[in-house]
């Protein structure tokens, strides 16, 4: 008897678990882990002086630092007695803004220069390409220490430098895809029926390269998210005291004999972040384009 | 094969004037050189030194002559002098170049020494807990900002476990010296051969001829290696000259978190900072011509190894 009354129960149990996998299959697999991560990174940026216990520039000069889980130093401070946590808090946003900028500016620039460089081709594109090539040849450190050099240490020179980062990569790849996209009917077709160049470029191509150009500006946002910590950290990107990741860690290299933990966190924030960031492109990458899967 | 080597040839020389130019046009936007001669805001000295200064800097010519009254000095292999050591740029260059080309060298064979047995062995044990593995440092690894990477193995190896030097390039070669360095150099393009070895060598264990190998009876660790991986083997390397040519770019932040005395921390890194303009030029032109010389010889490896590519 009891096998009998057991039947159901397995029959429920299997439509549940199919109907499980049928959305799972449709929504594909979330990256719920890197989702989690960059919304409390959102969240934290947002709210960040409602959220962090202390002013992140002012420090107590008498609890200068203090090992991570002392009492009201979640972890730590530095040399300065600031609170680590509440300067992470405020570097969240500096990152963010930073690293969301620069690649939105680097995203429409670079898709544009793409698509105008893959549709015109001919002299234009030959000379966008070489312009590429040469940007690629320079290394970017040092053409940015010297333009920081000419224009000062600022937020917006930092913007600036990173956008121009950001921009290549993307190039590249829209250009070939709209090499592509240009010898397909639906194009001619509406030039036959009269689109002029900028309408063909913009009602029709940009809509073509739109999924690699979103998918390479996410895989992007990692690499902007590090160079901003890199350039910072050289002395470069944002000017202290303002609380950035890479600054962080570059005052905490001279305590490393003591206290590791002023470098460590705000590395460790930098890694996680990235990784988020990375993870997302991915699988949007898988989503809207797998073809970019060599990248 | 010709026309391709003459068409790649002619783009090295162009991007080589183009990123000349560019650079060369950044420091002139830079602060005054002569500044740097001058103590204080123009203090001790006259009009006529000022005046003399400008003459000998050739800062009183055209911006156009100028560049290629350095251009052509700089073909000649005379890349003038120092402003801030008031030494020749090619001898403070030379002086600091070693140390950069075997931090480099170092860097290059850990990045090959870890990326591709472990690019392979997460080919051949596809889907098992070492293809996990390998595919996860990979992916970490990648999102480990270097600087970071250097000071948290700072940390462990020098400060805690005491093992290893923190700083310096220590006396004539020192390998303790080199670990640190060259392993954070080369941690993150160890990741990226990693991800191109497994792919390159997924796509060749599913070819026809590996299976035919397979077939006929022979053994798995003869397949791999002499059949499968000699050929899986040609992308990773050609992009690795990539990589070598990456690393020095990527020798600025390591130079200047292990206090290595290479060219790019005490020559240019300074350079930028007190406006030497002759001595950071120099130094960009070496780092472009070795970037563009990698980049042509990969370029025509790939040509050389796989026909189809000449031809785009």
């Amino acid at each position: 008897m009891a096998r009998v009354e057991s039947e159901p129960q397995i029959a429920a149990h299997t439509t549940w678990m199919r109907r499980a996998r049928e959305t799972r299959i449709a929504l594909g697999r979330w990256p719920v882990l890197p989702l989690a991560i960059l919304a409390i990174l959102v969240a934290v940026a947002a709210f960040g002086p409602l959220l962090a216990p202390y002013d992140p520039t002012t420090g107590d000069l008498g609890s200068r630092l203090a090992h991570p889980f002392t009492p009201g130093y979640l972890l730590g401070t530095d040399h300065a007695g600031r609170d680590i946590l509440s300067r992470l808090i405020y570097g969240a946003r500096i990152s963010l803004i930073v690293a969301m900028v620069s690649v939105t500016i680097g995203f429409f620039v670079g898709t544009a220069i793409g698509v105008v460089s893959g549709y015109f081709g001919g002299v234009v594109d030959e000379f966008l390409m070489r312009v590429v090539d040469i940007w690629y040849s320079l290394p970017f450190l040092m053409v940015a220490l010297v333009v920081v050099l000419i224009l000062g240490q600022s937020f917006n020179v930092l913007l600036a430098l990173l956008a121009v980062l950001a921009w290549a990569p993307a190039v590249r790849v829209v250009r070939g895809q709209t090499l592509q996209l240009k010898e397909m009917d639906f194009v001619a077709l509406a030039r036959i029926a009269g689109a002029s160049p900028v309408r063909l470029m913009f009602r029709h191509l940009f809509p073509g390269v739109l999924n690699s150009a979103v998918v390479i500006a996410t895989l992007q946002v990692g690499h902007l998210i590090v160079a901003e910590a890199t350039l910072s950290f050289l002395g470069a990107g944002i000017p202290p005291p303002t609380p950035s990741w890479g600054v962080m860690v570059s005052e905490g290299r001279d305590y490393i004999a003591t206290a590791w933990w002023v470098a460590f966190f705000p590395g460790a924030a930098i890694f996680l972040v990235v990784v988020a960031f990375n993870f997302l492109g991915d699988w949007l990458r898988d989503k809207l384009d797998p073809r970019l899967r060599q990248l | 094969m010709r026309r391709f080597l003459v068409r790649r040839l002619l783009f090295v020389i162009i991007t080589f004037i183009g990123a000349t130019v560019a650079m060369f046009s950044l420091t002139q936007l830079a602060t005054d050189p002569r500044v740097l001669f001058v103590p204080r805001q123009g203090w001790g000295i006259t009009q006529e030194q000022w005046d003399a200064l400008t003459v000998r800097l050739g800062l009183d010519r055209p911006v156009v002559v100028q560049y290629f009254s350095w251009l052509g000095r700089m073909l000649k292999g005379d890349m003038g002098e120092s402003l801030s050591q008031q030494q020749p740029v090619r001898q403070i260059l030379m002086s600091k170049f070693g140390a950069t080309l075997r931090l480099a060298l170092a860097g290059w064979i850990i990045a090959v020494l870890i990326g591709i047995p472990t690019g392979v062995l997460a080919a051949v044990r596809r889907g098992t807990v070492w293809d996990y593995l390998g595919r996860s440092i990979a992916v970490f690894g990648q999102a480990m900002p270097p600087f970071w990477v250097g000071i948290m193995l700072m940390v462990l190896f020098g400060v805690v476990l005491g093992w290893l030097p923190t700083t310096g390039a220590g006396r004539g070669i020192s390998i303790k010296h080199y670990i640190l360095p060259a392993f954070t150099l080369g941690w993150y393009p160890a990741a990226a051969l990693m991800r191109l070895t497994r792919s390159s060598m997924l796509e060749i264990l599913d070819s026809e001829y590996v299976k035919f190998a397979r077939a006929k009876g022979m053994g798995e660790w003869t397949v791999i290696w002499k059949h499968a991986f000699k050929n899986a083997l040609i992308p990773p390397l050609t992009s690795s000259l990539l990589l070598m040519a990456g690393f020095l770019h990527g020798t600025l932040v390591v130079e200047y978190v292990f206090a290595w005395p290479g060219v790019a921390r005490q020559a240019l890194y300074y350079g930028v900072f007190t406006n030497d303009f002759p001595l950071l030029l120099g130094g960009v032109v070496v780092f472009v011509v070795i970037f563009l010389a990698f980049a042509l010889v990969a370029d025509i490896a790939y040509g050389f190894v796989d026909p189809r590519i000449r031809y785009q």
